[in-house]
């Protein structure tokens, strides 16, 4: 078994798990939560397609060019368990708050995630984003150190767009 | 009146060497005259450019007086939306080329704030018209048509910056275009982007607009929310008896 398709099934059955664990639990809507947050990253993911490049998937995890709904997957569950965290941890605390916490953890947890996809090879960037890197790296990792302030700002808009489309279904 | 456009001194210069200059195709039979008009091309360009971020601030600040008649937060609102622009301008300005503007135009690379500007009063304006007129409807509807109408003046403020020459797509977007054009230039996949944009631009300022406005109650999802309202049950019930 290649070390990819290893990579593919654990990000499936890791969200798999997650969504068992969410339901076993009694969080509401969990299906539908998932939904939204797939979608935002999608949409996301589709704009900013040409700036990005993810090679070495099998063919059947790509949707659409490089796009590969597996790595979707991976950061509909890395959006959920930070906002878990963050409502478990810090329940107390107003949204306000709670959404710089929530952008806080998501980028702990990226990127050592994004390191190590970045050192495998199946993650890299694609010509006209290089040209606008300082060539400056998170310290002992291979991340360019733009990430620092490009991941809250791009998670920002599909958090917002969760929230708020959450929002709409529960209004409704 | 070219000393006034400075920033363009140093083409005027290049057009000094003519006709040996590589620029020009071909070598015209007056060659000064020729010079002369290239001259006027540069500072008519210019003055394009000067009167197209001229008119996006006299726009904004003309929709932003009316609007504040209708809506005391507006000028709040419109922050919102502006920052959202921002920053999915900031995050995806490799994609995109906004050209030939003046230099104060720039904040980070080719990340104008005219153009932002130009983005939020749309999404300003087209949430207000929709409010004003279909104030019954749900906020998911709203929401739809906040979609359709941004679309509707997005593609022809598309149309206009990219005739005017302000607006160029990288290699790697032109790689993806299927090569159709609509509108003279804009390429047909803007009917897609502009709503996918906006989507998650509309959503960002919602949610924002909803937090200042209405704290906890409506962004929570209904298990955030009951612990919210225990914790309040809680505190409350501790105040009492404490008196």
């Amino acid at each position: 078994m290649s070390g990819i398709l290893i990579l593919e099934l654990f990000v499936i059955a890791f969200t798999a798990g997650l969504w068992f664990y969410m339901k076993k639990k009694g969080y509401k809507n969990v299906t539908r939560k998932f939904i939204i947050l797939f979608v935002g990253v999608l949409l996301f993911e589709i704009m900013s397609e040409p700036m990005w490049l993810n090679t070495g998937f099998d063919e059947w995890t790509y949707i659409y060019r490089d796009i590969t709904w597996v790595l979707t997957l991976g950061w509909v569950s890395i959006f959920m368990i930070s906002i878990m965290l963050v409502n478990y941890v810090f329940q107390h605390f107003p949204e306000k708050k709670k959404f710089w916490l929530y952008l806080l953890f998501i980028e702990a947890i990226v990127v050592p995630l994004e390191s190590g996809l970045l050192i495998t090879g199946v993650r890299g960037y694609a010509e006209v984003l290089t040209s606008t890197f300082s060539g400056t790296l998170i310290p002992f990792t291979p991340v360019p150190l733009e990430a620092i302030w490009a991941l809250p700002l791009f998670t920002s808009l599909i958090l917002t767009f969760y929230k708020y489309v959450n929002y709409l279904f529960e209004r409704s | 009146m070219i000393g006034l456009y400075s920033g363009k001194w140093f083409l005027i210069i290049v057009t000094n060497s003519f006709p040996s200059s590589p620029i020009f195709p071909y070598y015209p039979s007056n060659c000064k005259r020729f010079k002369y008009d290239y001259i006027n091309i540069i500072i008519k360009n210019e003055v394009q450019m000067v009167l197209f971020e001229l008119s996006v601030i006299s726009l904004s600040i003309i929709f932003l007086l009316i609007l504040k008649k209708l809506d005391k937060d507006i000028l709040r609102k419109f922050g919102i939306v502006f920052i959202a622009v921002l920053l999915f301008e900031y995050f995806t300005q490799a994609l995109w080329l906004n050209v030939n503007l003046e230099r104060w135009a720039y904040l980070y690379l080719d990340v104008s704030w005219i153009i932002t500007l130009g983005w939020a009063t749309i999404i300003v304006v087209s949430m207000a018209i929709i409010n004003l007129y279909f104030p019954r409807y749900s906020e998911r509807s709203r929401f739809l048509l906040y979609l359709i109408i941004i679309t509707i003046i997005g593609l022809v403020a598309e149309a206009v910056v990219v005739n005017l020459g302000i607006r160029q797509y990288s290699s790697a977007v032109k790689d993806v275009l299927i090569g159709y054009n609509i509108l003279g230039g804009v390429p047909i996949e803007v009917l897609y982007y502009i709503p996918v944009f906006m989507a998650l631009v509309l959503s960002f300022s919602r949610y924002w607009e909803i937090s200042f406005g209405e704290p906890d109650k409506s962004t929570s999802t209904k298990k955030e929310g009951s612990r919210v309202n225990k914790l309040a049950k809680k505190k409350t019930a501790k105040r009492r008896t404490k008196k």
